[in-house]
């Protein structure tokens, strides 16, 4: 009886399992995290700008794009171009021109939140802006760039995140079907050390250095002061602007990987395939759009799919929620009357008797004299506490 | 184990080499505090400097200091030598008055100038008398608030009207005003910039610099006008009158207290990495980096740092953690006002970067040459071992003073073990015999030796107050009957204790016990606060070591050996070093203990608290140890 | 005669050298209260003026986390008019000194130490005069500083003292009560409650062998009643219970970590939140563990054992300050007679001597010159506990080797070693 029970659930979960491998790819999202901040740091900043301008050129909505950005080198103090981030000397591009929409930012850009973002733990209060809303079929675009080490990565010189945080944040992801495949990018030193720990599937990884290495900056702005970009980032987002012309780019990621150069770089980007349905070959012909652009074409809704039920019950949610705000209104006009009707007694509120004003009024000196007899009291106490314990000692 | 023990036994035993080796060990210690930093200079025990904190970027912004500001700048300088009201070469010789004169013209005019380019200006006057001299002047200063920052940081840009050797610092300031006109324009500081050009580089700086922190006295003016914490200070003195050849920049604190070393490496990897100017310190104006330059420079630098004076204007920030260097121009050369110029701009950008205090990189360190560097990790030990080896004899003079006096001091050991009670001592699976003597302590007799050291330390206090509060005109003679009087004193007070108090050999060690431990304790901590004052006072009072240490032979010394230690105390004694280096300087001892007054007074150095308060102290106990008759 | 004359004299010496240093150099004591070697958080004579401040302005002192000193003070210091505040404080603190240096006269006058009811220690008769004591004292330089600094620890270690003295008089009643002052305002001289007792005790009952546990629950019960009594006239000053929390709350749970030189601070910065509670009892417990062992083990020599606990008070306490070094080196002079049986003096001498100079040196490089760091002052506090504990292991030491001698007295004066 309970081995056909266990058979039967063995059966119905099979399927889902085979068709989990790879859901249809519907959406793409990108979370593009810089995790240093401070004004020498400005090609940090840069780097994620770029990359931000680069995936909304191919399409991906702001919507689906999360900006963590920890500093506003725009407004710093010491730009000598306020209201502009550049990531060339030319300064032909102002990545913070317009419409640029950073979804954490300051201090809100903690190992903390950037995890409960991946996974998605937030409680219920916590806008849709701020969430990344992937699923099965999404594509995810992880790109991070900050000051690290061997397998950790600081995050505002405060606290670091390690190679298996990351790792088991992606895990979870991907048991909460919250993408399908991912592509992970980090620019910094010793890079490739962050994604040795991943063990979750459908992941690629490519990182700007390997261990023991630094990942360099690639020029610096004489006039801004100080380097506006990082090498690797460069020379991706060289490929990114030259080579992908448009949102119809057939170009594969074999070709964006083929494009790093040691010399250029200087130092040995890394990439990691094992991860991946398929491995390096099915990897590398995955399109550069999948990850960069946004999908193509309009997917419909399979019929069979929608719940009644669920419509239903949001409707009545609705009502419930109009009707409660009729009786929000009444209420704020029933307490205007009543504000009318006892103005005494608000003024009483306003103007509190003479008895609370010592609370918060100027520390006057208090009673003395009050004071010093109690005062004088209790030493006469302690005084008499000890003349009675010489008492006490002679009987 | 047994072994150990036993063998440290049978050295008890031997009284010859258990008398002379603490003597050895630390004369040992000496040398190798000596030998550790001639190492120093050398590639294996130094470093090459390096930017620390990673805000700074030293030398990545292009510099716009140039063309039309030139003109400016040439205005200006006309500006400043019309309110010399002479040719620079006349100048030197007006005497104070007409420079007085001068001087409260001069603020006006500067405060008109500074508030023409848009600055918030105002005036400061200080006078700080120190025995009947008076120094007095009128600082000018100007803020630029920082177009989109919180005021709540300031880095000060100090030109001196007149530099450290008297000399009218023209260009510096004509600079300074140029530069304040120029930066107003920029809209990139991040902190508030302050103009200060003090009247004079010794009094004026000290003077704003207190009263910026509030700690003036009532002769000092207070500051109308505030800007927040100040991050650096950077004074530039440019008294030459053409085109110079290199940068040479001052370092030194007050009290030896050092900048930031990043700070001086910003200057370094600006002046000659960005704009080619060569820099060179501690006046070695020909800069090699062979062994002989490095020790020199390094040696030039301790020097200074042991005085502890001032240096430049600088120096009078560094006590309120402010931290600054003084660039100064010399020699001739192709670079022009403008290379400076640049050079400050530069700097100030770097300055502009930085996120708070300096904190990143050394505040002990020995430069030996402008991008090679000691830390103190690295240095340490060498004052350090000076230091122990008073502490080693201290040590070994207090188990000395424990032990009953023995007749035959050169006795073999066979010839000691006869004839007395012997103790079976075992230790472990070791067992010795040692005679019972050698075992036994006596009862030390304190109250003599201690209240002794602790009025020898109490009568610094005397010399201490001559030298600081007496006229100027009566320095000299004060000074020379202090020497006649301190030559003779040891004895003095030698046949006077004997004749009141008829000290044994067991007080005699312990006075010399204690008065070693007392300088090893000072020296040691001093040497965390100001290593070179404290290495110079330990190897001059290294001497003390060796004069006068019979501790237990009844024999009298020999009186050529007598006569050569009295030579050797007299020599180093500290009035008479005092007399030397003024000597070998060429200056007057009038004038060395006047600026040394001065230092006390104005800028609070502590070297003459150590000298008279720790080194004479030691000295004159140590003279009085050999003079004493047991 | 002649005597009281020395006495007078060696008094005035130290009231003057005190006024002359309050008067001719009016900068000194607020220096020396600034000073974290002299003042502590639950000590600091800055914070009962603040404590003062707000007392005398009908606001509760405890507000704002500054003040944790008991009320009893507050209402003792408020009969100070304002005008001559410092002059009156300033002769005050004279007078604690002079008092302090009255009881240890009588104590030493007693001739106990070395020479307890049920103990004669062979070399009794080896001794310091008792004005040498109260000298020894009244001039260390600790004690003057103290004095400059105004902490308020200098009335618990008069209270000690003076607990010390009656009991040894057979005054207990008046010793309990002095106790249960020191206690009251400053807690950790509850500690010393069971010694005293038993000094106490050993004198009352003059030499019938044997406990009188009805004595000691007696004097105990006075004790936690005199406290008590103390607690309700602190309540009724301040009308509220809240002084528990700030000032007893404050030591037990190191609230401040104003930085001092004990060995608490800098330990419980460094210190994870998840372990705060298990090593503040692991460091109280380690402090009372002494009270029990000594006791017992040194039973007959109950004088003692109160000394050395307030020795091990010194350098254990979460907010030691150099008064209390300055109380037990002040008894310390007491048993002269074990000074030679005591083996490294010099070593933990010179170990003091350097901490206490260090300590400023390199207090001055961390917090002004800002070129060192808190681990410089801290390895110094550890340095001066060190010494300090050195110096009160090797006093424990002698006396152990000197009660030794009573049954081996053919070992008099013979070099002992471990075998």
């Amino acid at each position: 009886m309970r081995c056909s029970i266990l058979f039967t659930l063995l059966l119905t979960l099979l399927p889902t399992s085979l068709a989990n491998t790879k859901a249809p790819h519907t959406s793409n999202w990108a979370v593009l995290v810089s995790t240093s901040r401070f004004w020498f740091n400005y090609r940090h900043l840069a780097n994620v700008l770029s990359l931000y301008r680069t995936v909304k050129r191919l399409g991906i909505p702001d919507s689906q794009i999360l900006l963590l950005l920890p500093d506003d080198m725009a407004c710093n103090p010491r730009n000598a171009f306020p209201g502009t981030v550049y990531n060339n000397a030319d300064r032909a591009l102002d990545l913070y021109g317009d419409n640029i929409e950073v979804d954490y930012r300051g201090y809100d850009v903690t190992v903390e939140n950037f995890i409960r973002l991946l996974t998605d733990r937030w409680p219920d209060d916590v806008p849709r802006s701020k969430r990344l809303g992937s699923d099965e079929g999404s594509n995810v675009l992880v790109y991070m760039t900050g000051h690290g080490g061997n397998e950790f990565l600081k995050f505002q010189d405060s606290e670091e995140i390690g190679s298996w945080d990351l790792a088991h944040a992606f895990a979870q992801m991907w048991a909460k079907k919250r993408y399908r495949e991912l592509l992970f990018m980090i620019d910094t030193c010793q890079a490739n050390t962050m994604f040795e720990r991943f063990y979750s599937p459908n992941i690629i990884a490519t990182g700007s250095s390997g261990i023991d290495e630094s990942s360099y900056s690639h020029h610096a702005d004489t006039d801004v002061g100080v380097a506006v970009i990082d090498r690797w980032t460069y020379y991706v987002l060289e490929f990114l602007e030259t080579q992908i012309k448009d949102q119809q780019s057939k170009l594969t990621l074999g070709d964006l990987f083929n494009s790093y150069d040691e010399e250029k770089v200087r130092s040995r980007p890394g990439l990691r395939w094992d991860l991946f349905d398929g491995g390096e070959a099915a990897g590398r012909s995955r399109l550069v759009m999948d990850f960069f652009g946004n999908v193509q074409g309009v997917e419909v809704n399979d019929a069979n799919t929608f719940n009644e039920t669920e419509w239903i019950q949001g409707m009545e949610w609705l009502a419930q929620m109009f009707k409660d705000k009729e009786l929000d209104q009444r209420i704020g006009t029933q307490d205007s009357s009543q504000v009318t009707l006892t103005k005494q007694e608000t003024l009483a509120m306003a103007h509190p008797t003479n008895s609370q004003t010592h609370k918060i009024a100027k520390i006057m000196k208090g009673q003395q004299w009050e004071q010093k007899a109690v005062g004088a009291i209790a030493l006469f106490g302690v005084a008499a506490l000890w003349v009675g314990s010489s008492i006490f000692t002679r009987t | 184990m047994g072994l150990l023990t036993s063998s440290l036994l049978a050295l008890r035993r031997d009284r010859g080499l258990i008398e002379k080796l603490p003597s050895y060990v630390s004369i040992i210690c000496v040398i190798i505090g000596v030998v550790w930093l001639l190492l120093l200079p050398l590639d294996e025990y130094s470093r090459k400097t390096y930017i620390s904190e990673n805000a700074l970027l030293p030398g990545q912004v292009h510099t716009y200091f140039a063309g039309s500001e030139q003109k400016i700048f040439n205005a200006y300088k006309h500006e400043v030598a019309n309110l010399t009201g002479q040719p620079h070469h006349a100048y030197e010789q007006c005497d104070v008055y007409v420079f007085m004169l001068i001087v409260s013209s001069v603020a006006p005019k500067l405060v008109e100038i500074l508030r023409s380019s848009g600055l918030k200006v105002a005036t400061q006057k200080y006078e700080y008398v120190v025995g009947d001299d008076v120094h007095q002047g009128e600082n000018v200063y100007g803020i630029i608030h920082a177009p989109r920052g919180d005021a709540t940081e300031a880095i000060v840009l100090v030109t001196a009207w007149k530099n450290m050797e008297e000399q009218l610092n023209q260009n510096g300031v004509a600079l300074a005003l140029t530069l304040a006109r120029y930066f107003k324009r920029w809209s990139l500081w991040s902190k508030d910039i302050i103009f200060l050009i003090s009247a004079d580089s010794k009094a004026g700086p000290q003077a704003w610099i207190e009263a910026y922190h509030d700690c003036h006295s009532a002769n000092v003016e207070s500051l109308p006008l505030k800007s927040g914490a100040l991050e650096g200070a950077i004074v530039v003195d440019n008294p030459l009158n053409h085109s110079f050849e290199s940068i040479h920049i001052t370092y030194d604190g007050i009290n030896g207290q050092l900048p930031n070393l990043d700070l001086f490496n910003t200057a370094v990897s600006i002046a000659s990495g960005q704009h080619g100017i060569p820099i060179s310190l501690q006046q070695m104006w020909k800069s090699g980096d062979s062994y002989r330059e490095r020790l020199s420079t390094t040696f030039r630098g301790m020097v200074s740092q042991g005085f502890g004076q001032s240096t430049g204007p600088h120096s009078s920030f560094i006590p309120y953690h402010v931290d600054a260097i003084t660039l100064k121009t010399v020699g001739q050369g192709w670079q022009d006002d403008m290379a400076l110029g640049r050079v400050v701009e530069s700097l100030f950008r770097s300055l502009n970067n930085l996120m708070e205090h300096f904190h990143q990189s050394f505040f002990l360190y020995l430069l030996m040459h402008n991008n090679r560097f000691v830390s103190i990790g690295t240095y340490l030990p060498s004052a350090m071992a000076v230091a122990a080896s008073f502490t080693i004899m201290a040590l070994a003079l207090w188990i000395a003073s424990g032990r009953p006096p023995s007749d035959t001091s050169t006795a073999s050991p066979a010839k000691l073990s006869e004839g007395r009670k012997m103790e079976v001592v075992s230790t472990g699976d070791a067992v010795a015999v040692v005679p019972q003597e050698d075992m036994r302590v006596l009862e030390r007799e304190l109250l003599l030796p201690v209240t002794s050291i602790v009025t020898l330390h109490i009568l610094g206090i005397i010399p201490f107050y001559l030298f600081n509060h007496t006229n100027q005109q009566d320095l000299r003679y004060v000074f020379y009957i202090f020497l006649v009087v301190n030559s003779i004193l040891p004895y003095l007070v030698a046949s006077t204790t004997q004749s009141l108090a008829a000290p044994t050999l067991q007080h005699k060690l312990l006075l010399k016990s204690f008065s070693f431990l007392l300088l090893g304790m000072f020296l040691a901590s001093l040497a965390t606060v100001n290593f070179s004052l404290s290495l110079f006072i330990g190897l001059l009072s290294s001497p003390l070591l060796l004069v006068g240490i019979r501790p237990v032979s009844t024999t009298k010394t020999s009186w050529p050996r007598k006569m050569i230690e009295n030579l050797v105390l007299q020599t180093l004694s500290p009035p008479v070093i005092i007399a030397a280096l003024c000597w070998s300087a060429g200056v007057s001892v009038e004038s060395a203990l006047l600026e040394a007054a001065f230092g006390w007074h104005v800028w609070g150095v502590w070297t003459q608290v150590i000298v008279w308060g720790v080194w004479w102290p030691a000295w004159l106990a140590g003279a009085i140890g050999v003079s004493l008759q047991t | 005669m002649g005597r009281l004359l020395q006495q007078v004299l060696l008094f005035a010496a130290a009231a003057l050298l005190r006024l002359i240093l309050f008067l001719v150099f009016p900068s000194l004591p607020d220096f020396f209260t600034g000073r974290v070697e002299v003042s502590t958080p639950v000590t600091s004579f800055k914070r009962l003026q603040e404590g003062l401040f707000l007392y005398t302005r009908n606001v509760s002192p405890y507000d704002g986390g500054v003040f944790y000193q008991p009320p009893l003070l507050l209402t003792l210091f408020s009969f100070i008019p304002d005008s001559i505040f410092t002059t009156v404080t300033a002769l005050l603190y004279i007078g604690l000194d002079l008092a302090s240096a009255q009881a240890l006269i009588e104590i030493a006058d007693s001739k106990l130490s070395g020479h307890e009811l049920f103990y004669k220690s062979p070399r009794r008769h080896s001794r310091w005069g008792s004005l040498a004591v109260a000298a020894a004292f009244l001039f260390n330089p600790l004690t003057v500083i103290s004095c400059l600094g105004r902490p308020t620890s200098i009335f618990s270690n008069y209270a000690i003292l003076l607990a010390i003295s009656k009991a040894i008089q057979g005054k207990t009643g008046n010793a309990i009560i002095a106790l249960s002052m020191a206690a009251y305002q400053s807690m950790y001289p509850a500690i010393l409650l069971l010694p005293l007792l038993l000094l106490a005790h050993d004198v009352s009952t003059q030499g019938i062998i044997g406990t009188d546990t009805g004595f000691l629950v007696r004097h105990a019960a006075l004790f936690f009643g005199a406290i008590s009594a103390l607690f309700g006239l602190s309540y009724l000053v301040t009308g509220s219970w809240e002084f528990f929390a700030s000032t007893y709350g404050n030591q037990l749970l190191l609230v401040d970590l104003t930085p001092n030189i004990g060995l608490w601070w800098y330990f419980f910065i460094e210190m994870f939140d998840s372990f705060r509670e298990f090593f503040l009892g692991v460091f109280w417990l380690h402090l009372l563990s002494y009270v029990g062992g000594l006791s017992v083990r040194l039973r007959t020599q109950p004088l003692f054992v109160t000394i050395t606990m307030v020795g091990l008070i010194a350098v254990f306490i979460p907010y030691p300050s150099i008064s209390n070094a300055s109380i037990y080196l002040g008894l310390f002079p007491l048993y002269k007679h074990i000074f030679p049986l005591m083996r490294t003096t010099f070593i933990y001498t010179t170990a003091l001597l350097y901490s206490i100079v260090l300590g400023p040196a390199f207090y001055y490089l961390w917090i002004y010159a800002g070129s060192g760091n808190a681990n410089f002052f801290y390895a110094i506090t550890l340095v001066w506990g060190l010494g300090f504990s050195l110096l009160i292991g090797d006093s424990i030491w002698a006396t152990l080797r000197d009660e030794w001698e009573v049954t081996r007295p053919e070992m008099k004066d013979k070099p002992i070693r471990q075998i």
